[in-house]
């Protein structure tokens, strides 16, 4: 009886954010995979089953978006791992002005994302960009390069300004992790003889596993989703060849008025994610209880 | 007695439900888009109060948005039912409102007006509204892309008069030469992901005599010799032109108009004011969108209509509100744009802009963009056969082939299922 009367308790605590979640994630989420199935526009609601995601699956469009999206995710989810722990590596030594320098480093994270975007765009300007001002100072280049209107270039350099955007955020959690290493550790690892390097390899990455595996899994999921850079800087472009699923995702439906291949977007997006996490975190839980 | 207390009760009822149902006042909503201008809210606030005088019974209630949320707002608030009784909508999405069927025909209600008559505004803002021969809008404010901005200043170091500005394709070319070096070009293109660029390249199809789409609206005519060859000019400007031009947008040009970077640029009357703010020293001047030899120099229209909705429970009061607001006298102080009256688009530019004779012949001669539901879309794929075309990665003949190939597959199944 007493047990009876906590789970209803229970259950009318969560109540107010279940309901909040149902109204605002699962029910448009339930809608954009009906949805998926209808050719659905302003000017037209036709049904089209399975029918739609054949055409999906011709369309070449949606695999330059897969390996765009890959692309984008994976290099800057890499680099703003190892930038990361790099940097929160260097600041975790003591030296005159970490404090100072732990402020600096984490500005580009706390800037809007849409004003890190404009600033790299002028940045990358050919012509009134400081970018291409230093380099042919340098005499690295000697004409302006186009780094955001070369369908070859124009991912890249936006992946370059997402990883310099986003890695604080990694170098904080890995800042966190390693002051909780238990120093006991490295001292018993000095006694025996270990250097800097096996210290690092066998202490240091070992003890801050979860901690990485937390941190790739966040980077991963944000960097996929991530918006507004892309959008800022290229919109997708020049002629659609930079456009990762979000900013294709909106494009379609909020320029175009596209809903139904909107949401047949989104939920290749939403399913890749999906397993992807579930893959990750199911594997990542196996190998920690084995240790 | 009695009787007489109970008559009168009922007579005083009478009178009261008799008076209710004689002013009847009504609520119109209406939306329209956020104003920045202090002056220009004014004038908005005193017209409003004169239409209130005129019509004591309609109640106007005014909600605006800045342009980027403006149309987001408007499509949920149609979608789910509950529209606006008037707003205003930007040309290019006319035609969709109307076969979503969100907004119904005026062509009753303007036969009946003794002051809506289609000479008098400028005819390619009034057939902008016009989907299968129904008029769907009123023209309310206009703008033609594109002009020719020029600096003199830069016109007099390349040796050039600046009085004389290019008038035909090959004179705009050769000038824009004779300007560029390593940090000073000609003009600057642009592309990047807004409907601009699409009014430059239609207006070099338009001024060449051609057309994106046939006379009904369901062939796309982009692969003939003058939109080919409006684009191959296109390409030719490239190489007086800095590169990057396919990231850049009109913003970023004017950027490089304003910072003394490019002797030429091609932008919209309502530029004027940001050159006077932005670079208030610059020696400037104004002329005709420039003509192949053989052709006419014609702009593509952009501007706002007005529009009732389908699910407006006030749409004769929403009419007489039309009627108001794009009348010549009130159109003239309540527009940002230009107006789309006639007479009031020649008081405003004279009051307002400089060079208004070459403002207004742009204007008068200047021409919609296709008419089609889906025009976001072909404008997408015009967009980008344009950058193939810019970036070489396409021929001009090949890319415009494949963007026809397109356009028609866009219509044929738009029409298919319609």
């Amino acid at each position: 009886m007493h047990n009876k009367k906590e789970w209803a308790s229970g259950y009318l605590f969560i109540l107010p954010s279940l309901i909040l979640l149902i109204i605002l994630v699962f029910y448009p989420l339930f809608m954009t995979f009906i949805y998926s199935f209808y050719d659905m526009s302003l000017v037209s609601n036709r049904y089209l089953g399975w029918e739609a995601y054949q055409k999906l699956f011709q369309n070449p469009k949606l695999y330059l978006i897969f390996k765009n999206s890959l692309t984008w995710t994976i290099l800057v989810v890499f680099f703003q791992c190892l930038l990361g722990l790099g940097s929160a590596l260097i600041l975790q030594q003591t030296f005159v002005g970490n404090a100072f320098l732990r402020g600096l480093v984490i500005l580009p994270w706390v800037m809007p994302g849409v004003i890190a975007g404009m600033a790299w765009r002028l940045i990358y300007d050919p012509h009134l960009g400081l970018l291409n001002h230093y380099l042919q100072i340098l005499g690295i280049v000697d004409r302006p390069l186009t780094w955001l209107s070369s369908p070859n270039m124009a991912l890249y350099a936006v992946i370059f300004t997402a990883i310099w955007k986003g890695f604080p955020f990694s170098t904080i959690m890995y800042l966190a992790g390693l002051q909780g290493v238990p120093s006991e550790l490295y001292e018993a690892a000095e006694i025996d003889g270990a250097n800097e390097v096996k210290q690092f390899f066998h202490i240091t990455i070992p003890s801050m596993k979860p901690i990485i595996t937390v941190t790739l899994l966040l980077t991963f999921i944000w960097t996929f989703n991530y918006f507004e850079l892309v959008y800022v800087m290229t919109g997708g472009g020049p002629a659609e060849s930079s456009h990762i699923f979000p900013t294709y995702i909106y494009d379609l439906a909020f320029k175009r008025f596209r809903f139904g291949d909107a949401s047949r977007f989104a939920v290749v997006d939403f399913l890749f994610l999906l397993i992807f996490s579930l893959f990750y975190v199911r594997t990542t839980f196996k190998s920690e209880e084995n240790l | 007695m009695k009787k007489q207390f109970l008559l009168g009760v009922v007579l005083l009822l009478v009178i009261c439900l008799l008076g209710v149902a004689s002013a009847q006042e009504v609520t119109l909503k209406v939306w329209l888009m956020k104003q920045a201008e202090v002056e220009l809210i004014k004038a908005q606030e005193e017209a409003l109060a004169e239409f209130q005088k005129l019509y004591p019974d309609i109640n106007v209630e005014f909600t605006v948005f800045p342009y980027n949320e403006y149309r987001d707002k408007l499509l949920i608030a149609a979608a789910a039912g509950n529209p606006p009784d008037v707003s205003v909508i930007d040309q290019i999405w006319n035609p969709e409102f109307a076969a979503a069927g969100f907004v119904i025909p005026l062509d009753d209600y303007v036969t009946q007006s003794p002051n809506v008559k289609k000479e008098n505004y400028f005819s390619g803002a009034w057939e902008s509204a016009v989907f299968q021969e129904k008029l769907y809008g009123i023209p309310f404010d206009v703008g033609v892309w594109a002009l020719n901005y020029y600096n003199k200043d830069i016109f007099r170091n390349a040796g050039l008069d600046p009085e004389k500005p290019p008038v035909t394709w090959d004179e705009f070319y050769e000038m824009g030469s004779k300007m560029t070096s390593e940090q000073q070009w000609g003009t600057a293109l642009y592309v990047g992901s807004g409907d601009a660029v699409q009014c430059i390249v239609d207006a070099l199809i338009f001024s060449n005599g051609g057309s994106v789409l046939n006379q009904d609206f369901r062939k796309c005519t982009l692969d003939q010799p003058p939109a080919i060859e409006a684009l191959k000019y296109f390409k030719k400007l490239q190489s007086i032109n800095p590169s990057g031009e396919v990231a850049r947008t009109e913003e970023d040009s004017f950027q490089l108009f304003t910072a003394g970077k490019i002797g030429m640029f091609w932008y919209g009357e309502w530029g004027q004011d940001t050159i006077n703010a932005r670079a208030p020293e610059m020696d400037w001047a104004l002329a005709n969108f420039p003509r192949p030899a053989e052709g006419k120099s014609i702009g593509t229209f952009g501007g706002w209509n007005m529009v009732i909705y389908q699910q407006a429970t006030q749409k004769d009061a929403a009419w007489k509100f039309i009627e108001f607001w794009t009348s010549k006298e009130i159109n003239e102080k309540v527009s940002s744009l230009t107006p789309a009256n006639i007479e009031a688009a020649q008081a405003f530019l004279n009051q307002k802009r400089k060079f208004p004779e070459v403002v207004f012949q742009q204007l008068s001669t200047a021409l919609y963009r296709p008419i089609f539901p889906r025009y976001p879309d072909l404008a997408e794929i015009q967009r980008n056969a344009t950058t193939n075309i810019l970036l070489d990665q396409k021929s001009v003949e090949e890319a415009l082939k494949d963007a026809t190939k397109e356009i028609d597959a866009l219509l044929d199944e738009y029409y298919a299922n319609h």
